[in-house]
């Protein structure tokens, strides 16, 4: 079965005044994501690609289109019943502002288990004990969230992410703030969350990272540029620099270029 | 500089509106309280002597109220003022906008209390006298005439007093360290404890006396009397005392020790309740302890309103005490103290809202975590009983005080003091308007749609 389909989806952003036009932001995007399956959505900013994963997410519902999670309609959900389904269904952690400010790392890596349902709070540690380490941030355990790097703060979002057993990962800009090293471990923790059965779609801008997935979904202006199977990071910098990408500004009726 | 301040008016309009309003109703209050004609028709010294009190009081409330709203707007700011700073803005022209921009909100303010002391006071006084609290005759209107000469004098205070106000916080912006400021998360710095219980500390113990004798009229009305005539304690004295115990209550609790101890204070009494109640009530206790400036803000607004009501009913109190006729006295009090407790609510009200969008943060986090909308409005229902409860305890703490304090001075002047349980009306109407100005800022979070689909994970920061 298919983990993710969407089919179609069009967003637009509303305008800052009454009187300035929506903004188109993603354009007839169609895609599907099998479980186990690490995908990579990339392209110049701007592009759409956090607002691909929103929509994928339920965070955002799209102006046109389907999203469907695991055989379930987003669409059709009312908003409580799709708050739950993400509680329970997806993993998501954002670029930035992951955390909460007043929770140690500890507290904040537990809060999603914390919300599903009633758990004895020595299994609790126990769970946060095992994802700070795995990310490598044990030591900062018991640490507020203010008292670390933004890299670091990225790291414990990861671990909450690890300590979610969802099946679906959604992750945006997963090693933007860290270092070569520790962006590959990011990405080997992501494949063996795939490796269980998961699905996990990262929006990405290091393109080494991407060139790791099994697949790289390339957008450009709101559209599916590319669609590539085992990328090759040479490949994935020409899709996303070269001289025909069309800028995001000139989405209506940009002429797009097809895959290689 | 003037665009600067501009700009800083754009970025944080309620704080501006908070000043104008504040700015408003403290020049009505003034006007009435300077008015002659009021002098007239109290006649008696120890009117003139309370009024005084009141006007100082009003004075006070406007200065805290100000200074608290530019301070919360300053924390909440503090990252605009770290990216101005990066750009080549001065800490000296930081500081200059917002006392700018507080002038300008003030003298607008000042301004439009013109009209309104000149349009609304008859038709209110008279309304006040339909309903008994103002005499029929002479004419409320007539001596509750507001005269330009009061007006001019009243708006000329309360725009330098919001300046001098405003000082400290366009300091505190002025000593922004851009580096740290753009590294850290929303955490508040929180204040040195130490300093602040040292300077509440020397000032509660100075004032201690005054504190007491004002809080003994509420705590045991029949000891009062013997009291006086021991000390020597007129009516007038102890309506000033009353005032000034409130206005002590409000800088030590809200600007000194509040900022320093809000966290622990709530930390302190929400672990008498079970840790693991629930997610949600664990995340409401910690984030509700890491927002010193709302807590700070909510028991300003608490601080206030149960100073107000405490002192009116004081002023009940000495009226019955002195047999005076009740509306040659306390209903002028209620009267004049109704402008200034409209200061403090609209600017606690309004320093809500601007600590509101710090909250923001958890509720939409919250949200794309998958949370439930139950859960969402438990997490922000319980901040607000954690306020509520929170700005009310040091209220309680003092009477527990001034009660005890009695009690053990009591036997040295051959009186006997029966302490009785607090007068539960002041904290009642307190409670019930921080929770409904809390409920309104929880709705207003609530409303605010997602940052995701505002167009863009940054759009409301």
């Amino acid at each position: 079965m298919t983990a993710i389909v969407a089919e179609n989806l069009c967003l637009q952003v509303p305008g800052r005044t009454k009187l300035e036009p929506p903004r188109p932001v993603l354009s007839h995007v169609s895609l599907s994501i099998a479980p186990g399956e690490v995908v990579a959505i990339v392209g110049p900013s701007g592009a759409g690609k956090s607002s691909l994963l929103a929509c994928l997410a339920g965070i955002n519902r799209p102006t046109r289109g389907t999203v469907t999670l695991l055989g379930a309609n987003l669409q059709g959900l009312r908003r409580n019943k799709l708050a739950a389904f993400r509680l329970h269904h997806v993993a998501l952690v954002l670029q930035a502002d992951n955390l909460f400010s007043a929770l140690s790392c500890r507290e904040n890596v537990v809060l999603p288990t914390r919300l599903r349902h009633r758990v004895p709070q020595r299994r609790l540690l126990h769970t946060a004990e095992r994802a700070l380490d795995a990310v490598g941030m044990a030591w900062a355990s018991s640490d507020m969230p203010a008292t670390l790097s933004g890299g670091e703060r990225q790291r414990v979002a990861l671990a909450r992410l690890l300590a979610t057993p969802a099946e679906i990962v959604l992750v945006d800009e997963p090693t933007a703030a860290l270092d070569e090293v520790s962006s590959a471990s990011t990405i080997d923790l992501l494949r063996e969350r795939a490796a269980a059965g998961s699905v996990v779609a990262l929006v990405t801008h290091d393109l080494a990272a991407a060139a790791r997935a099994d697949r790289a979904i390339v957008l450009a202006g709101g559209r599916i540029l590319v669609d590539a199977v085992d990328p090759s990071r040479e490949a994935l910098e020409r899709w996303i620099r070269g001289p025909s990408t069309p800028q995001p500004t000139s989405l209506p009726g940009a002429e797009r270029p097809g895959p290689e | 500089m003037i665009l600067l301040a501009w700009r800083q008016a754009l970025f944080d309009p309620r704080s501006l509106a908070a000043i104008a309003a504040i700015s408003l109703a403290s020049t009505l209050a003034l006007s009435l309280v300077g008015s002659a004609a009021i002098f007239e028709a109290l006649q008696a010294p120890e009117g003139q002597g309370a009024f005084g009190s009141i006007a100082a009081f009003t004075l006070l409330t406007l200065a805290t109220s100000v200074s608290s709203t530019a301070s919360l707007g300053v924390r909440v700011n503090r990252r605009l003022f770290a990216s101005w700073m990066i750009v080549g803005v001065t800490p000296r022209q930081v500081s200059q906008a917002l006392l700018v921009r507080s002038v300008v909100s003030a003298t607008a303010g000042a301004l439009l209390a013109v009209p309104f002391a000149a349009g609304l006071v008859s038709p209110v006084t008279s309304g006040y006298a339909s309903l008994g609290i103002l005499p029929r005759s002479p004419s409320p209107a007539e001596a509750l005439s507001v005269t330009t000469s009061a007006t001019t004098i009243a708006a000329a205070l309360v725009i330098v007093l919001v300046g001098l106000a405003t000082l400290p916080a366009a300091l505190s912006a002025s000593r922004t360290s851009p580096a740290l400021t753009l590294r850290e998360t929303d955490r508040e710095v929180r204040a040195s404890p130490l300093v602040r219980w040292l300077v509440a500390g020397a000032i509660l113990l100075l004032t201690q006396p005054p504190t007491v004798g004002a809080l003994l009229i509420g705590a045991s009305p029949p000891g009062v009397e013997a009291i006086s005539d021991t000390l020597g304690i007129t009516p007038a004295i102890r309506v000033i005392a009353l005032a000034s115990s409130v206005s002590l209550w409000l800088v030590i609790g809200a600007a000194i020790v509040m900022p320093a101890s809000a966290r622990r204070l709530i930390l302190l009494w929400t672990a008498c309740l079970p840790r693991q109640l629930s997610a949600t009530w664990h995340l409401a206790r910690h984030a509700a302890a890491e927002r010193v400036s709302v807590a700070s803000s909510t028991v300003v607004i608490g601080g206030i309103v149960i100073g107000l009501v405490g002192s009116v009913q004081g002023a009940v109190d000495v009226a019955r005490l002195i047999d005076a006729p009740p509306d040659s006295h306390w209903a002028e009090l209620i009267w004049t103290l109704g402008p200034s407790a409209a200061v403090a609510l609209v600017g606690g009200g309004v320093a809500l809202t601007i600590g509101r969008a710090a909250e923001e943060h958890d509720s939409h986090l919250l949200a794309d975590m998958g949370a439930s909308t139950i859960q969402r409005l438990s997490l922000d229902l319980l901040k607000v009983v954690i306020y509520t409860i929170t700005a009310l305890l040091p209220a309680l703490c003092i009477w527990a005080l001034s009660v005890t304090t009695a009690a053990l001075v009591a036997p040295f002047l051959g009186v006997p003091i029966t302490p009785t349980p607090p007068d539960a009306r002041p904290l009642i109407v307190a409670a019930a308007l921080i929770t409904v100005a809390n409920a309104v800022a929880v709705l207003g979070a609530h409303v605010t749609p997602s940052q995701w689909v505002r167009g863009g994970r940054d759009a409301h920061r």
